[in-house]
């Protein structure tokens, strides 16, 4: 194997390792979302620097590869929607961490429960992505596009929650002069935060199509 | 064939030789025919020397050349030899073909030092007199002792030259001939005694392309042909064990797919070598576009990873459990263990597979269980406790309420009762031990009773009560668990349906199954609920539940008397709308009635 596949073999590898990670920290948050614990708080924060500190490593090599052997054609498609793609993974990351750090104010402020739909919403997104990291890998369009319609869903959840958790309880509480609303805030933003992830994801989606690269 | 080394080899070293022979021959035979003209031509010379020394010796002693000059003219114009006498001093003194004065000292010439020195000599140059090639011959002429002079026979050599030519070419021809004779013999026998062996190496190729257990069809009979044969059993061995190794793989897959434990293997890359049905189920993988690939690229799960990374590092077995999302969840067990490869530094990892999912489910009924009892036993007593202290405290005194806290202990210690003796009835039950004997049971007449008995309840609810059953239907078995059933599904059905509604009870017969179904138009249970319902204290919603006096244990006793009696239970509900629980049971043989349509 030539000098150049190897490397680019190894960024494969380490763009997969961060793809992994980020998938099982949506999956803890959601899993901390239905069992209600903070437990994993500790590890998630970890889970977070870990995956910040690859995208600082792919980075760099993204640019080292690219100075270093200029490469052409599929190679320099696959080298630039690496950078994309770890960006996309990097704030799927912070996320997960923002989920938790409303979860913790719900738990602490209020006796509020986070919606049926918001723990759907959870699991879709979950599914979304390790459906696009796949979809990536294989360079499949069609599994791309079937993920990418998921957002849809995500999107319709996220605006119902929105919605309900707005004119039934905060808009009431807010008028009736009540200002604890620290838990139908949660659910907005943490519904929010997932639908962010669900938005990633299609990104992730998109660069299938600029990898496969048969579109102008 | 000809571009087999086995036949070029010896066929250029054999030509080689060949070529070489030819050569050394020829040029051997041409030199010596040379040299034998020459000579031929040199005894000519010295015969004719020799006849002229005494007229010579005469002519020198004499010094009058007249004479001398005439003979050798005679010969001269008979054999076209030139003589030449010369002096000591190398003065001519008469010549065949010029004038002796006029011709220089010969002092220098080779054949005359020689001559004068060795009696004779000879040499082959070129002539400056006569100006061209010439086989000189000199002799010495010698009076008492005394050398006078020397006799110089000549003869050109052009006629020996092309003589020479003739034969060389004749050689050089004949060379040609035995050459390329030679070279056409070797060609020939060294192809035919390499053809055999190309021929056999040839369908040795052939075979390691075709099809096991073919054979080799090679038309010669000589030694070689022994090793044809021998090849051909290796070929027909080589292809029994493929057999049988092929058998064993595939008794080995069948094996593995069969096994509901998933089962996959990574080679010492990572790379997916092998996975059973089961795991290609559970991961969502495609063998054929997932094999060879790196795990880590197809599975993505830490967990995963974790245990194939530390099962390769420490060459031991590793756990790891790990949840697999989408719908229904499920658990998985992994046991992972290093396998022996090629590379010894380097192990591959075989994962077992085990979905724990009903064990995990199993345990947490456990747990929830042994809560809820602790639980459901604590309340009531806690309130006797409350009642009790209360009424110690003084409120015994208290003639307006100590009646009331009386009764509510009362209250409380008829629900631990119930509650225990439910406990009781489902321990009796799981644990299957027939203290009654089974009788024949009307049903009819036991759903009588009990309509007789909750009849006050469901009018104090405005319940409409409607039963629809024959008169006598027959089952086998004990009175009081067919009560039990019948109690337990209509106390439900009155208790979850508002005031206003209604409950219908029928019972049938189909298939010599007695169907027993209560419908009420209640508040009816989520799809969430339906599957758990019969567990020990579960409840759709605990708080209204508790409220209505229900121990959480009722449909559970249900399911279990309903096993034990053979039958089974099923509930179909829909929210808002009412829920219908419909029990079969196998009807006795004797004594029942087929009138289903009875009122």
């Amino acid at each position: 194997m030539r000098r150049f596949d190897q490397e680019l073999s190894e960024l494969h590898h380490q763009l997969i390792e961060m793809g992994t990670l980020a998938e099982s920290m949506v999956t803890t948050v959601v899993k901390a979302l239905e069992d209600l614990t903070l437990d994993v708080e500790d590890s998630l924060q970890a889970s977070e620097n870990m995956l910040d500190e690859m995208q600082n490593t792919i980075d760099r090599e993204v640019v080292r590869i690219l100075t270093v052997y200029s490469p052409v054609a599929t190679d320099l498609r696959y080298v630039l929607t690496v950078s994309h793609v770890t960006s996309s993974l990097e704030r799927i990351g912070d996320q997960t961490t923002n989920v938790l750090g409303l979860l913790q104010l719900m738990m602490a402020r209020s006796t509020t429960k986070p919606e049926p739909r918001i723990i759907q919403m959870g699991q879709a997104v979950t599914e979304m992505l390790h459906g696009a990291i796949g979809a990536y890998i294989n360079s499949d369009e069609k599994e791309a596009e079937k993920y990418r319609n998921r957002d849809e869903y995500v999107d319709s959840l996220n605006d119902q929650i929105m919605r309900e958790v707005l004119s039934e309880e905060v808009a009431l509480e807010a008028l009736k002069g009540e200002p604890n609303i620290a838990g139908p805030l949660a659910q907005i933003l943490i519904a929010r935060a997932l639908e962010r992830i669900g938005d990633q994801a299609c990104n992730i989606c998109d660069q299938v199509h600029l990898l496969v690269g048969d579109h102008p | 064939m000809f571009t087999s080394r086995l036949f070029w080899k010896p066929f250029v070293y054999f030509s080689a030789l060949i070529v070489l022979v030819g050569l050394i021959g020829g040029f051997t035979t041409s030199r010596w025919q040379k040299e034998q003209l020459t000579e031929q031509l040199l005894l000519r010379l010295k015969s004719t020397a020799v006849s002229l020394e005494d007229i010579t010796r005469t002519s020198l002693l004499s010094k009058d050349f007249q004479h001398m000059q005439e003979v050798i003219q005679g010969i001269k114009t008979k054999t076209a030899t030139r003589i030449t006498v010369v002096a000591l001093d190398g003065a001519v003194y008469a010549d065949t073909h010029k004038p002796p004065q006029e011709m220089e000292s010969h002092a220098n010439r080779e054949e005359l030092v020689n001559a004068i020195k060795n009696k004779e000599g000879h040499s082959i140059r070129h002539s400056d007199t006569l100006d061209i090639s010439m086989l000189y011959y000199a002799f010495r002429i010698e009076h008492q002792g005394q050398t006078l002079g020397c006799i110089r026979c000549a003869l050109s050599t052009s006629q020996m030259e092309t003589q020479i030519t003739n034969i060389q070419t004749r050689i050089v021809k004949l060379v040609f001939v035995v050459v390329a004779l030679g070279l056409g013999v070797t060609g020939l026998v060294v192809f035919r005694m390499t053809r055999p062996v190309v021929r056999l190496i040839e369908e040795a190729r052939e075979l390691t392309t075709a099809q096991l257990g073919q054979t080799i069809t090679y038309g010669f009979d000589d030694e070689i042909s022994e090793l044809g044969r021998l090849l051909n059993e290796l070929s027909r061995a080589l292809a029994d064990r493929m057999a049988q190794l092929e058998q064993n793989h595939h008794e080995l897959l069948t094996v593995l797919e069969g096994m509901d434990e998933g089962v996959i293997a990574v080679d010492e890359n990572e790379r997916i070598r092998f996975a059973n049905e089961a795991v290609c189920e559970m991961f969502d993988l495609d063998l054929e576009r997932d094999q060879g690939r790196p795990i880590w690229e197809v599975i993505r799960n830490q967990t995963v990873e974790t245990i194939i990374s530390q099962a390769r590092k420490t060459n031991e077995h590793f756990r790891g459990e790990m949840e697999l999302l989408g719908p229904p969840a499920r658990y998985l067990a992994l046991n992972a263990s290093s396998i022996p490869t090629e590379d010894e530094d380097n192990f591959g990892v075989i994962i077992v597979v085990h979905d724990i999912t009903e064990v995990r489910r199993l345990e947490t009924m456990r747990r929830d269980f042994v809560a809820n009892v602790s639980h459901e036993l604590k309340t009531p007593l806690a309130s006797i406790q409350a009642y009790a202290e209360t009424l110690i405290d003084g409120a015994i005194d208290d003639q307006d309420n100590n009646r009331t806290f009386l009764g509510r202990i009362v209250e409380q210690s008829e629900r631990l009762h119930l509650l225990i003796q439910d406990l009781l009835s489902i321990a009796r039950l799981e644990s299957n031990t027939q203290t009654n004997e089974y009788t024949i049971v009307n049903v009819a007449e036991v759903l009588e009773r009990c309509i007789k008995y909750h009849q006050p309840r469901a009018g104090k609810k405005q319940i409409k009560l409607e039963v629809q059953a024959p008169n006598e239907v027959m089952v086998f078995a004990e009175t009081e668990g067919i009560r039990q059933i019948l109690d337990n599904l209509v106390d439900n059905a009155i208790k979850y349906t508002p005031e206003g509604g209604q409950v219908k009870i029928g019972i049938e017969v189909q298939n010599k199954q007695v169907i027993l179904k209560v419908q009420d138009s209640g508040i009816g249970i989520s799809e969430d609920h339906l599957l758990r319902i019969f567990e020990r204290f579960y409840r759709v919603d605990n708080a209204r539940s508790r409220e209505l006096g229900g121990t959480g244990l009722g449909l559970s006793i249900v399911k279990h008397l309903v096993n034990a009696l053979g039958g089974t239970v099923e509930v179909t509900s829909q929210p808002d709308v009412g829920t219908a629980f419909i029990v079969s049971l196998p009807l006795a043989e004797n004594g029942s009635t087929a009138d289903t349509n009875a009122p």
